[in-house]
């Protein structure tokens, strides 16, 4: 009955978002107010109404109501709590809505909290936001339907897939959705400026803001898959190049490109056409990526079984491509450039200009390497495979040149190729480097890399992490001098600028720490009970397969006990699980964390009958945790530059001797 | 008491757990013998191994290299790369015979000739390629101002420059 209710609710949601695209659309067109404020409401009710199915859902997996399909297939009696709460976008339909139900709140947000001097492109933006609502709502009563019901009721779920019942899973999924989401604001912002002819007062303040969130969403949400996977699924990495990666990944290039745009935008006025397409391109490739996983185009860990929701995205995406292209094509024209002569030449503008050139070459070559399975095939005939190997040929590059774009970009200045006091930093920085990379190579162990080219690898990029570093810290302290240090006054002034410095520390933290992936040290042990292997300065003795039951499940773990130079450290038992409603047995990672190191052991096999016998993988992974804290660095760095007031410089068109 | 229960969990899962293994990296069962199998992982035939192992991919696997995974599969695979690399066969020679069998879709990344070659040119054309047509296409409008702000360009001051000097009272030589 309540599942019912529910469909009901996700229907009326779709007449709503229909209605308000429509009535949205000949707002625009006619500058009909009440045409407009009808269309608000239409949405912000789709919204309200949207959550209320939500909620209803939630209530059904709590009292098991095992008559809906989705619930059935996504959970089983044994599920703890928590499980049961994120089993909600445990599976495609499920998490279908629950990005439908973030784009139904946040565009309801969005028409309410704008900027006054925005108000005449509001129709436009609520057009935008409510035909993306009215597909996704439409998607959710045909093919991706979560109410769907099963007769007759089974008594026990299929329970959910073990690999998810992990809390770094449970928060992924709502985190990046909240991120894609978000993109959808400037993207309907950007067709709102085009559809109006012109870049509004109130515009940059607004979509600066959405992109900044949408970017602190995309950080943490693909950070935290990269956790999940390094604890969940027992290779000992973190990120694959796998197609539904790169999916998330590309989303979040284009948004880190679009704040740097706006940058420009903000200061001088220019790359305000870029800005637009970066804007739409964020938030089409949100939606692609699902599309070539989820429509089994590509085979990826994510891939759900095939489902007719393809060609509805496809058609989707074809559609909103062709209506932006055109748009665009007959629009842009009217987006005046500024007024400021263009100074090219070595300034901080250029500067901005190779970070989004070397950005846009990242998306494409990870673009170009997830599609060219098929694309290939379509061609040849003959299938390849593109995994890491092709990606880590050319991202290291990238990342050398962000790493100096970073550095060089921070220390100049507008419209002036002259860093002010430029050789004293640099030169500084590179003597406070040079202690600072010592110290790493010695306490991370970096000359243990057994490979030339990936010790000079790690040295060179920790060299120039740490020189780009101190270009930062340098750069900081020179504007507060100009301030005589006082802070409080910078802060209420720069508080962009700052968290944007932040932010750069927490990308430097983290690409140190995937530096560590050049280090390549690892072994395969078979040990009998009581044998001991020696690894990396440590050792592992193996004493016995140990049996435990807890949570919903029979774990396996094969225990040994760490020591080095004679000192005990402590248990390590990686595992493998077997839970009662699958048949397959499930890694648990064995994982020492250190701050220079982790050491990392999976079960790889054992000896079922006596559990005295056991092969273990054994991997150093260095720096692993540089990249976890990086995550909260750069997401802190975000959430400071959401404070700042944005107030702008309206005389952002003069020419000025300083930024 | 536990020690009864403890047994009789184990015989139990002795029988349940036995026959329907898979791995969790792929639903292929994890071969029961891989513990008899070691890998070779040092010396100059330990690299050697590694190399070519972590450029084959699993072929049940989504992702992973024959490396990296214990599927069946994997560590066949994995057998016979063993095998010629102890008897000396180079990393191009055993990567052709596979290649031979299972086609380019058993290499983790594209091969460089043919058609695939341009999965590799054109990332590599973009990045050396792409600044100077930027600077071509874009960098290069440069907009004159005169001294008050005025935006003009090159045609209009040459035009300008013209109609002065004819307007310019002749002097005499």
């Amino acid at each position: 009955m309540l599942a019912d209710i529910g469909f009901f609710l996700v229907f009326l949601c779709t007449v709503l978002s229909i209605y308000g695209a429509a009535a949205a659309t000949l707002a625009a067109f006619w500058r009909h107010r009440r045409l407009y404020r009808s269309a608000r409401a239409a949405i912000t009710v789709a919204g309200v109404l949207a959550t209320i199915a939500a909620l209803i859902l939630w209530y059904s997996f709590f009292i098991r109501d095992y008559s809906i399909g989705y619930i059935f297939k996504n959970s089983s009696n044994d599920l703890p709590a928590m499980y049961t709460i994120t089993a909600f976008w445990s599976s495609l339909e499920g998490s279908h809505f629950l990005w439908t139900l973030l784009i139904s709140l946040f565009s309801g947000l969005a028409l309410w909290t704008y900027s006054k001097d925005n108000e005449h492109i509001m129709p436009y933006v609520a057009a935008s936001l409510a035909s993306v609502m009215a597909w996704m709502n439409y998607l959710l009563i045909s093919h991706s339907d979560p109410f769907l019901r099963m007769f007759p009721t089974a008594d026990n779920g299929q329970g959910m897939n073990a690999l998810l019942q992990n809390p770094y899973m449970a928060i992924h999924p709502p985190t990046l959705f909240t991120g894609y989401t978000a993109l959808a604001i400037p993207a309907a912002y950007s067709v709102a400026a085009l559809g109006y002819g012109d870049i509004t007062e109130g515009w940059l303040k607004t979509t600066r803001r959405w992109a900044l969130f949408a970017w602190i969403a995309l950080t943490a949400g693909i950070i935290l898959g990269g956790r999940w996977a390094y604890v969940e699924l027992g290779w000992a990495g973190y990120w694959a190049w796998d197609p539904v990666e790169n999916s998330s990944f590309i989303p979040w290039i284009f948004c880190t490109a679009l704040l740097h745009s706006l940058v420009v935008q903000d200061k001088l006025g220019h790359l305000k056409r870029l800005t637009l397409i970066l804007a739409f391109l964020g938030f089409f490739f949100s939606f692609f990526g699902t599309f070539i996983t989820r429509s089994g185009v590509i085979s990826s860990v994510h891939s759900f079984a095939e489902s007719p929701i393809g060609p509805n995205y496809l058609i989707f995406l074809a559609a909103m491509l062709l209506i932006v292209s055109l748009l665009y094509a007959f629009r842009a024209h009217s987006i005046l450039p500024a007024e400021t002569d263009k100074v090219w030449g070595i300034s901080k503008e250029s500067a901005l200009v190779v970070t989004q050139f070397l950005l846009l070459t990242l998306a494409t070559i990870v673009c170009v390497g997830t599609l060219y399975p098929i694309i290939s095939e379509a061609i040849t005939g003959e299938r390849t495979t593109v995994q890491a190997p092709y990606f880590n040929a050319f991202a290291p590059w990238i990342g050398l040149g962000l790493v100096l774009a970073i550095a060089v970009g921070n220390m100049m200045r507008y419209q002036t190729a002259k860093i002010p006091e430029g050789s004293k930093l640099m030169i500084g920085a590179a003597l406070s480097a040079a202690p600072l990379t010592a110290a790493l190579v010695y306490f991370g162990d970096v000359m243990a890399t057994p490979k030339p080219f990936a010790l000079g690898a790690q040295l060179v990029g920790m060299f120039l992490c740490a020189w780009s570093f101190f270009c930062l810290t340098f750069d900081l302290g020179l504007r507060l001098k100009d301030l005589r240090f006082k802070l409080a006054l910078f802060f209420k002034r720069n508080l962009a600028y700052f968290g944007g410095y932040v932010a750069h520390v927490g990308l430097l933290v983290a690409i140190l720490g995937f530096l560590g992936n050049y280090r390549g040290v690892n072994k395969i042990a078979t040990l009998n009970a009581g044998e001991s292997v020696a690894f990396y300065g440590y050792d592992l003795k193996f004493e016995r397969v140990r049996v435990s039951e807890y949570d919903n499940a029979t774990h396996f773990e094969g225990v040994m006990q760490v020591s080095r130079d004679g000192r005990p450290l402590g248990e390590l038992a990686p595992a493998r699980s077997k839970y009662p409603t699958k048949a397959e047995l499930h890694h648990e990672v064995g994982v020492r964390s250190g701050f220079w190191h982790d050491l990392y052991a999976t079960l790889s096999d054992f000896d079922r009958s006596s559990g005295a016998r056991a092969t273990f993988e054994l991997h150093l992974n260095p720096t692993v945790r540089f990249v976890w804290i990086a995550a909260f660095i750069m997401c802190a760095g975000g959430i400071l530059a959401l404070f700042d007031r944005y107030r702008g410089d309206k005389s952002r068109d003069a020419i000025r001797a300083l930024d | 008491m536990k020690t009864p229960t403890l047994f009789r969990t184990w015989m139990a899962l002795v029988f349940l757990v036995w026959a329907p293994l898979a791995s969790a990296q792929d639903q292929a069962p994890i071969d029961e013998d891989s513990r008899k199998h070691q890998w070779p992982t040092e010396g100059k035939v330990g690299e050697d191994f590694l190399d070519v192992a972590k450029e084959l991919r699993c072929p049940t696997c989504t992702g992973l290299s024959v490396l990296e995974s214990d599927a069946k599969f994997s560590v066949q695979i994995k057998d016979i790369v063993k095998e010629q690399v102890e008897q000396g066969k180079s990393k191009d020679e055993i990567l052709a015979y596979f290649t031979e069998r299972y086609g380019p879709w058993i290499l983790r990344a594209p091969p460089k000739s043919g058609f695939n070659a341009l999965a590799w040119i054109l990332p590599i054309a973009v990045l050396l390629l792409g600044p100077p047509l930027v600077w071509f296409f874009v960098w290069r409008r440069r907009r004159v101002v005169s001294s008050q702000g005025v935006r003009s360009s090159d045609a209009i001051l040459a035009e300008m420059n013209e109609r002065l000097t004819a307007m310019k009272p002749r002097t005499r030589a």
